[in-house]
């Protein structure tokens, strides 16, 4: 399978001198398209640091992210936003719904800001897939985590991206909402073929990854 | 009693943290707390320096006795001085005449005498005469009497007479002063006569006191309760107790007017200001608090959690809010004050200037005035927490760790909106940066409508204000004085003077230098096109003389449409109803006359005398007489247009103005109680007045609208501060930097126009009700209706100008969190 997803000795450093700490440290890294990928490792361990700098949402101090053939730190700021908005989609642990705007609204968030009008069809299709399509008028702070968290996966695979990034995603679920979000996660990798690289504490929700990834003080120190 | 003293230490030290903490808002509502109050001694100042520019004024035009009886014998005058109504008796003695080409009278006035009728008020140079032969006079005077350029200090020789029964004997004299020419010998016309000024010692030297009577002014005692009103009836009352006629008698009614009125009209609309910029400084100051307090909710939540009651949460709120007023009262008021300070001190020279008189003696510092701005500032900041403070009081210390943005803070609220609400948005099938903005308006509608609420207000009083200043038409104030033509010549008269009774008005209508030869000469003067003219009378009812003006159809129409009248009168109910009008609706309570009660007397033109019985039908709001007949009326009565001329008005073309007001000063050289105005003169005056008030009223706008944009910038930054995460969401997906600052500048437009909305739908019906209130009340320059377009494109501008800035100014600021931390926050 080709990749899409690779690093280059991506480094993210905090402070200076003897107060550098190593977030990420030299991570070289390849992810080929279509594979569910979970990373796992202790608190503070770097595993969100990584996943920002994937999604261009953070700066590496040096090193390279490549979405397919592109250098995505070489672009100017907003083409990234572009990049971000059409490659990839984000699942973040605390849903991150915008609070003013309803359940469709922020589904297709990403089309809108893009300048494309919303595929009715498609829209609905994610949504009754996801199961939340009658809830598309409620605003985010009505529904229940679990929906909430549906819904931010429906906004994560609505352009559909290349990459899916999931931070934690069942992180503030209960149980039976964490299998299903898995669940749903990994159907939409099989059934829209998006890759989906997918942080979690969770032992169960790893096993369903073709790869894990574990990483500790910084560094991948397992990728299989 | 330790125990409370620490706690309250500890809320000190909490409010000064916070507002430390939060500094953006701590440094809006600052600004807002030093504008309001910087405006409140200005606005008190000035209504302290104007009440007490128009006493000083009128102490120096009118001077301060309240009458003077005239032909006072000794046994009188010592009746008057042991009476305890009497305080400030002044004495002036005339002391004979000069031997010179005018009519030069010599009179004495002791100190009171000089301070009562601020007689210093005419000094051009020098000093009043103290001792021995030192005299006082005019250049016109000495040029009379033959003698050139005369400066204090000089000796000069004169022949006087002390009474007419002696024949003129040669002194000599000390120049002690020179007096000011009047307006008619700067304009080149002779006066007819003079007063020279001089010493007690002259008077004793060479008059006796048993054969000279005196003029005696006064003062009444503080305990005698009197205004304009009953000031005759007063005054005679205890002038007959000293055995002085009635005759006597002559009140000083412009002072007794002036100088008692306590001013009003001018505290009421200082007042109406003064609530205006509470009620605007506190809707800013509360909106600026309120809505930072969301974004700390979680914050007093947490001190709550731990135990603060409710009471030391509002004690928390007075203090972050007092903290922030200790430091912004007291800049704010010396800035006002200082800023009053020069300002009206330029005012009052340029006012002085066009008065021609000096008022430098009076402060217009009033301490009570002052300390009250600044009680009304610190009042203004605790009213502004009282919301505030209920809310903070009455969250629970759960909700409030739990509160999320986008969630009303009140339980109450809260309660409701769970049972009311179906937590549902109808929202768009498409999302752009325009339905973002919009939506991110519509999750916060209460912060957002106040905010638009607040400047949309500060809009309405600029609309109102701006179609008041706007409309100000400096020449129609100036017809107000000069009614037609380029120049106007009018009777110099007055109507009781007994040291020259050919100034009365009745004496120069016998032979009125305003004749229809005159009328001749001047339309013979290359250049004029038009000569009007109209006439007046004397109205003698009882003891009071008054001038009675006779006006054309036309002039009465106009001077009915000036405003200020009172009663519905026409030119032609007037006309069938032989009724007379007053001259000065201000004045007419006062002087005692009502609309409806018939008045008696005669009329003169200086040849014929005809008695009348007329009803008063009502008061114009200003006219140049004391009472206004129609020229219809003038001639049911017998008299006949132009035998008795009060007013000339000569019209020319703008370029021969200088040489057809050269032509008049000739003409007018040897003509005696003549004035002589121009109307370009009178427009300079209006278009100085016009300006000051439109600087005024924009100044006070603009301060406004700084204190209400303080607050729509802090409504955006909290808006922007308190959703940074929320962006940071839609930058995490994809929304680009210009995008952001697309979204935020359509939120500023948003707000825009819904000032504008509510600026334009309450301001142009009230700015035009404000208007015709101002033109039925004859204020200053008001009289055609122009809709303020200019005035409005600006303020549109402006408002998009400012709000614009402020978006990019902020989506910039955004930037300077990452989009982690913003998405982490």
């Amino acid at each position: 399978m080709k990749t899409i997803l690779r690093t280059e000795n991506l480094c993210k450093y905090y402070g200076s001198g003897s107060n550098t700490v190593k977030a990420v440290d030299s991570v070289s890294i390849e992810i080929r398209r279509g594979e569910f990928v979970s990373i796992i490792g202790k608190s503070g361990s770097g595993k969100s640091t990584l996943l920002h700098m994937l999604g261009g949402l953070d700066y590496p101090t040096s090193g390279r992210v490549y979405l397919g053939d592109m250098d995505i730190f070489s672009m100017k700021e907003d083409a990234l936003a572009v990049i971000r908005r059409r490659k990839i989609g984000f699942i973040f642990q605390s849903f991150n719904l915008v609070s003013s705007l309803n359940i469709w609204e922020n589904v297709v968030l990403p089309l809108g800001l893009d300048g494309r009008k919303a595929d009715r069809k498609w829209v609905m299709d994610v949504l009754e897939t996801l199961g939340i399509a009658d809830k598309i008028n409620n605003l985010p702070e009505t529904l229940s985590g679990g929906q909430q968290q549906r819904a931010a996966i429906a906004r994560a695979v609505i352009s559909r991206p290349d990459v899916i990034l999931a931070d934690e995603p069942t992180g503030n679920l209960d149980s039976k909402s964490s299998d299903e979000v898995v669940a749903l996660l990994r159907l939409s990798a099989d059934r829209y073929g998006q890759t989906v690289v997918m942080i979690t504490h969770n032992e169960d929700a790893a096993q369903i990854a073709d790869r894990t990834m574990v990483i500790e003080d910084g560094q991948v120190v397992s990728f299989r | 009693m330790k125990t409370r003293s620490k706690g309250d230490k500890l809320i000190n030290r909490l409010a000064l943290k916070n507002n430390r903490k939060n500094r953006s808002r701590s440094l809006l509502i600052m600004l807002s707390i030093f504008l309001s109050t910087a405006l409140l001694p200005m606005i008190t100042s000035y209504g302290t320096g104007l009440i007490r520019y128009d006493r000083a004024a009128a102490d120096i035009q009118y001077g301060t006795y309240y009458g003077m009886f005239s032909s006072v014998t000794e046994n009188q005058l010592e009746a008057v001085k042991e009476n305890a109504a009497f305080t400030d008796i002044g004495i002036m003695r005339r002391c004979g005449t000069l031997d010179c080409a005018k009519p030069a009278s010599l009179i004495y006035l002791d100190s009171t005498a000089v301070s009562l009728s601020s007689y210093t008020r005419l000094l051009a140079e020098g000093r009043m005469p103290e001792k021995g032969n030192e005299i006082l006079a005019s250049e016109g005077m000495f040029s009379a009497a033959g003698l050139k350029d005369i400066s204090p200090g000089d000796r000069v020789s004169l022949s006087f007479r002390p009474d007419e029964k002696s024949t003129f004997r040669e002194a000599e004299f000390t120049v002690s002063g020179i007096i000011k020419n009047t307006s008619a010998e700067d304009a080149g016309i002779a006066a007819d006569g003079y007063t020279c000024v001089v010493t007690e010692d002259f008077f004793r030297k060479y008059c006796s006191p048993d054969e000279s009577s005196a003029t005696v002014l006064f003062r009444l005692s503080e305990d005698i309760d009197i205004d304009s009103q009953t000031a005759s009836d007063v005054i005679s009352g205890y002038a007959n107790e000293c055995g002085i006629r009635n005759s006597q008698i002559h009140v000083n009614t412009m002072y007794i007017m002036l100088a008692l009125n306590p001013g009003t009209e001018i505290i009421l609309t200082c007042a109406l200001l003064i609530a205006c910029i509470i009620l605007f400084s506190m809707i800013a100051i509360y909106n600026i608090f309120q809505v930072s307090l969301v974004q700390r909710m979680q914050e007093y939540g947490r001190i709550k959690a731990v135990g603060a009651t409710a009471g030391q949460l509002r004690k928390l709120i007075t203090r972050e809010g007092m903290f922030l007023a200790v430091p912004s009262i007291p800049a704010g008021s010396i800035a006002g004050y200082i800023s009053a300070y020069f300002t009206f001190g330029w005012i009052v020279r340029r006012a002085n200037l066009i008065q021609d008189i000096q008022v430098d003696s009076f402060t217009f510092f009033s301490p009570a005035a002052v300390s009250g701005s600044i009680l009304l500032a610190a009042l203004t900041v605790w009213l502004a927490m009282a919301k505030p403070k209920r809310t903070i009081a009455n969250i629970s210390a759960v909700e409030a760790i739990d509160y999320r943005e986008g969630i009303s803070l009140n339980r109450s609220c809260r309660k409701k909106h769970r049972k009311n609400s179906t937590g549902l948005r109808k929202g768009y099938e498409n999302v752009n940066e325009k339905s973002l903005a919009l939506a991110n308006i519509a999750s916060d509608k209460k912060h957002s409508v106040m905010t638009m609420a607040t400047m949309g207000l500060t809009c309405v009083l600029f609309v109102v204000m701006s179609n008041c200043a706007g409309n100000i038409d400096t020449e129609y104030e100036a017809r107000k004085s000069v009614a037609h033509g380029q120049f106007e010549l009018s009777l110099d008269y007055t109507f009781y003077d007994e040291a020259y009774p050919e100034n009365n008005l009745d004496n120069i209508l016998k032979d009125n230098p305003l004749s229809s030869n005159l009328i001749n000469r001047i339309k013979k003067i290359e250049g004029v096109t038009d000569v009007r003219y109209r006439d007046v009378l004397v109205s003698r009812m009882g003891r009071q003389l008054d001038s009675v003006e006779v006006l054309d159809r036309e002039d009465f129409g106009r001077m009915y449409d000036e405003g200020a009248s009172i009663g519905e009168f026409t030119y032609d109910s007037a006309t069938e109803n032989s009724q007379i009008l007053f001259g000065w609706s201000s004045f007419l309570a006062d002087m005692g006359f009502s609309p409806g009660e018939t008045v008696e007397g005669n009329l003169e033109n200086g040849n014929t005398s005809v008695d009348f019985s007329m009803e008063i039908a009502g008061s114009f709001g200003h006219s140049n007489g004391g009472w206004v007949i129609t020229e219809d009326t003038f001639k049911n009565m017998g008299f006949t247009p132009g035998s008795c001329i009060g007013t000339i008005w000569v019209d020319c073309s703008e370029e021969d103005i200088s040489e057809v007001e050269k032509e008049l000063n000739t003409i007018l050289a040897d003509e005696n109680h003549i004035d002589i105005e121009s109307f370009s003169d009178s427009l300079k005056e209006q278009e100085f007045g016009g300006l000051i008030i439109k600087y005024a009223i924009y100044a006070l706008l603009a301060v406004i609208s700084i204190i209400s944009f303080a607050n729509l910038a802090n409504t955006m930054i909290i808006s922007i501060t308190t959703r940074r995460r929320e962006y940071g969401i839609m930058q995490a997906v994809g929304m680009t930097g210009k995008q952001l600052c697309r979204s935020l500048s359509f939120q500023g437009l948003i707000y825009t126009g819904g000032t504008l909305a509510v600026s334009l739908a309450a301001g142009i019906p009230l700015g035009f009700l404000a208007f015709r209130w101002c033109k039925q009340h004859a204020l200053f320059g008001i009289n055609v209706y122009h809709f303020p377009l200019v005035e409005l494109l600006f303020m549109t501008a402006a408002l998009m100008a400012m709000q614009l800035s402020l978006s990019w100014l902020l989506s910039r600021n955004l930037k300077r969190e990452s989009l982690v931390e913003r998405i982490r926050y």
